[in-house]
Order: C-alpha cells, then structure tokens, then sequence
C-alpha cells in the first residue's frame, strides 16, 4: 500500500471486529410485519429531531442537527471566487462537500472523500440549487461543509436540512427553505426516517429469487411552494411502490418544515432583541 | 413611554402579502404568482409612499459587501510591474471586506498629467497602503482602480528600516530615522489631528 506522508501510518489492513458476530444475534432487532419498530415507532413517525444556528463561529452561517441518533453540522463561507474560472456568468455557484466523520459509523471511513461521499454531495447540491437566489451573487461560488458527526441512518436527509438552515443563517437570499426525508422500503412495508440497522436491512434481499421491493428513497423538496428539488433511488423499487412513497414523504415535509422556521425564527428574535432593548433605555 | 413596534418575523420562502398597485417587492423579497415571498430570514419593514407601499426584509447579518465602481476603496499593492501594480483591496470606505478581492491599477490611471513619463516604481512599491477609486468592471474577479485624484494614492509607506514615512510633496516621502528621500504617488490626506481639533472648534462654536 501507498504510505501516506501527512498522517501517521497505522497497519496496513484493519478490519472491524463486528463482522466475526453471528448473523442471528444482529437480526433480533428487525421484526418484520411487527406493530412497532425495533425502537418503539410506528412505520410512519419521524425520529426526535433538534435543529440550532449559529454555532461555528468562523463560519458566516452554520446549523446543527440531530435526527435520532444522527448527527450533522454543517458550515456556510462567504461567496469567493470560483477557481480556474475565467469567463463571465450571470449566476454564480454552490459549492458542496459531505463528509463522514471516521468515528461516525461501526465501519470507519477514511479521511478522504470515498465514491458515496462524493455523490452525496453532487446530491445535496442538487437538492439545494433550486432554492438559493444564485443570481444574487454572479462569479462567485458559496461553500457549503456539512460533516456527520454519527450516522444513526437517514444522514443525507439531515445533512440537506442542515445546510438549508446554514444558508438562511448566513443571509444568503433563498427562495424557501428545503426539508429532506427518507424513507426505507421492505416488501410492503414502509419505513419513514430509517435507522442505520433498517437501513441495512431495507438495502438487502430478504429471501433470494423474489420480485418484492426493497430500497431506500430519500427526497428534497421546498415545501413552501409545494416543489421538489431532488429525489434518490436505492434499491429495487416498482413504479406505484414510488408513488406511495412520494405521498408519505410530502407528508413528513410539511411536518418538518415548521420545525426549521420556528429555529430560523428563534435566530431573528435573539439577534434583534438586543436592539429593543438599546431603544427603550434611549 | 415608548411605543417601539413589534417585530414581524419572516423566514425565507414565507409569503408576506399579495403583489398589486398598493404593494412593490423591495430588496430581500421577490415576486412569483402575485405574491410577495421573503427572501431572508429578518425582520419585515414597510416603506409607506403616498400611493405605495414598499416590503422590505432586513437580514440578520449584513450582507457580504462587494465594492462597486466609483466606491474608494483601501488597497494594499502586492506586486509592481512596468505597465500595471496589482493590489489587494482590503476595505471600501470604511468597511473591512471578510475576504480581500483583487485589484489592478494600470499605469494610465496613475495620474491624470504626464501620463506617458510615469515610471511605476517612482509611484508605488509592494506593501504600500494606497485610496484608490474603482473603475467600472471589465475583467472577472478582478477590479479596475484609479488614482487619477488629488486625493488618491498613498497613504501609509515603510522605509528600508520599517518606519513609516512622512509625505513631504506631492512625489516625494522621507523615511523620519534615516532621512532618506523616496518617490511615491502622495495622496492628499488631511492629518487626524487636524480633523480632531476642526471637530473641537465645531462644538465650541
């Protein structure tokens, strides 16, 4: 293997531990066709969800969220100049990087950007195009950083939501904000705002030379205007299994969606409570 | 006591009211289907006029400050060539810039007389502080000064030795230590301390 000069060189070849444990003793926690799932949800409820603004403070905007055990933060930079740029265009760029963290899931990831997270962030800046202003700012691109810090399943969905609340919080001009869902499929079961464990479990077939769906489905969307920005398809799904899942994800959307404003709003009244207060004493 | 006005807050993508005669999108909103949405997450400020009235929203954050031709901005020069010094523009007006933008003073825009004898490193050496006023854009990312101004130049310049030089004319510094003579393109700043005493006999009177 190639060593590498800019970090220390651990062992050549590392594999969890978690592979040698017996497949019976990881399968207790999904039941199929059981009334709740394997942490006390119905199929169609959404994880605890916990948002903030304002955290990294070199950062001109930034958000924190946490969806059940997933955890992402994410920073906007000031729009810059677009590298190896030379011609002139009216509008100007996004700029998206999604990272895992190396201790944020059982397999460890790399430093370096991996083939998913490279997608993932072709993804996230897709879903977050349509809604920021882009004409605002011609020749210049914003960078948008989103790390997770533990992914507890549905990372991309958080991480979309996350930088829609960065870009509002560093005043970037939007035209609405973007909420994101997924939702993991299994044969006739639909299972909204996946964990990590059901995700890997809607991602595999259950009994081999089947044609029954299983896939995961994430999808953006501006609620606010009813439109959608980005849809993601793992998996084998059929058409009216999509159309079904489309349904139940508007639905999350618009149950998401006051949680964001309601965060956005909370950031308004501490930075401009301040000012009511230096007008009273004048 | 006073009545202070409570604060409308909107988020972006919120619609604030419908687009008609009455009622014009201002800055931080936009217009789409007869309706007037926000385009930040602020506070709401209604502008009346006699007939209209115009909805604004105020951000957060100020918004990232771009300099604009015709603004005076404060460059620092980083590299001198024979026809044109490149610069980095580090406030305009009195606006420090999060993140430094280029600049580029040619040497036809140095001065306004004797255009053609102008030697560029008898005007500006790397690591000057100059006012210079930007030129209307023609390259990407990179902006168009001048210092064709009585006015504009340099304001602040070091000698070998790392002081800080005293403008004695209007082409000429000289280094307080070692009283050596160097050529600058001067700008005409009036001292602080005289701004200081003008704004003392102003409150006198």
């Amino acid at each position: 293997m190639p060593i590498d000069q800019k970090r220390i060189n651990g062992p050549d070849i590392s594999v969890p531990y978690d592979i040698y444990i017996h497949s019976e003793v990881k399968d207790n926690g999904i039941q199929p066709n059981a009334p709740k799932r394997h942490d006390g949800r119905s199929n169609n409820e959404l994880r605890n969800i916990f948002m903030k603004t304002g955290i990294v403070s070199q950062a001109k905007g930034s958000a924190y969220i946490e969806m059940g055990d997933t955890k992402v933060i994410c920073s906007v930079f000031d729009p810059r100049e677009i590298p190896n740029k030379t011609g002139y265009c009216v509008q100007g760029e996004l700029f998206c990087e999604f990272k895992f963290a190396p201790f944020s899931h059982h397999k460890r990831k790399l430093h370096q950007q991996d083939a998913e997270e490279k997608e993932y962030s072709l993804i996230m800046q897709r879903a977050l195009e349509p809604a920021v202003c882009l004409q605002e700012f011609p020749n210049f691109q914003v960078d948008i950083y989103a790390i997770v810090l533990d992914n507890g399943g549905s990372a991309l969905a958080a991480a979309i939501m996350a930088a829609s609340l960065a870009l509002a919080n560093a005043g970037v001009p939007m035209f609405g904000l973007v909420t994101a869902s997924t939702i993991g499929i299994c044969k006739q079961t639909y299972l909204v705002d996946p964990t990590d464990t059901e995700e890997t479990f809607c991602s595999t077939k259950t009994e081999p030379d089947t044609a029954d769906d299983h896939g995961i489905i994430m999808q953006a969307a501006l609620p606010q205007h009813g439109q959608i920005s980005e849809i993601f398809v793992v998996g084998s799904v059929d058409v009216n299994t999509i159309e079904h899942s489309m349904d139940l994800l508007s639905k999350m959307h618009k149950d998401i969606c006051p949680l964001l404003e309601q965060c956005l709003v909370k950031t308004v009244f501490k930075a401009f409570r301040p000012n009511n207060k230096k007008t009273d004493e004048k | 006591m006073n009545e202070h006005e409570e604060l409308i807050v909107c988020v972006p993508g919120q619609r604030l009211c419908v687009a008609d005669k009455s009622n014009v999108a201002g800055p931080g909103t936009y217009e789409q289907q007869g309706y007037i949405y926000s385009k930040l997450a602020g506070v709401v400020k209604l502008v009346t006029d006699d007939k209209t009235r115009t909805i604004e929203v105020h951000g957060i954050t100020e918004q990232s400050i771009v300099p604009a031709p015709g603004d005076i901005v404060t460059a620092m020069v980083t590299v001198v060539n024979q026809r044109f010094c490149k610069c980095s523009i580090k406030c305009v007006g009195d606006i420090v810039l999060t993140r430094p933008y280029r600049g580029i003073l040619r040497k036809e825009d140095v001065r306004t007389i004797d255009k053609d004898k102008i030697e560029m490193y008898k005007c500006y050496r790397p690591g000057d502080i100059i006012l210079a006023r930007v030129l209307p854009m023609t390259e990407v990312h990179t902006y168009q000064l001048s210092t064709a101004e009585n006015e504009l130049g340099v304001v602040i310049a070091h000698s070998d030795e790392g002081v800080a030089m005293v403008p004695i004319s209007w082409t000429q510094m000289q280094c307080p230590k070692s009283l050596s003579k160097e050529f600058r393109k001067v700008a005409k700043v009036v001292p602080e301390h005289i701004v200081a005493e003008h704004s003392e006999q102003l409150m006198n009177e």
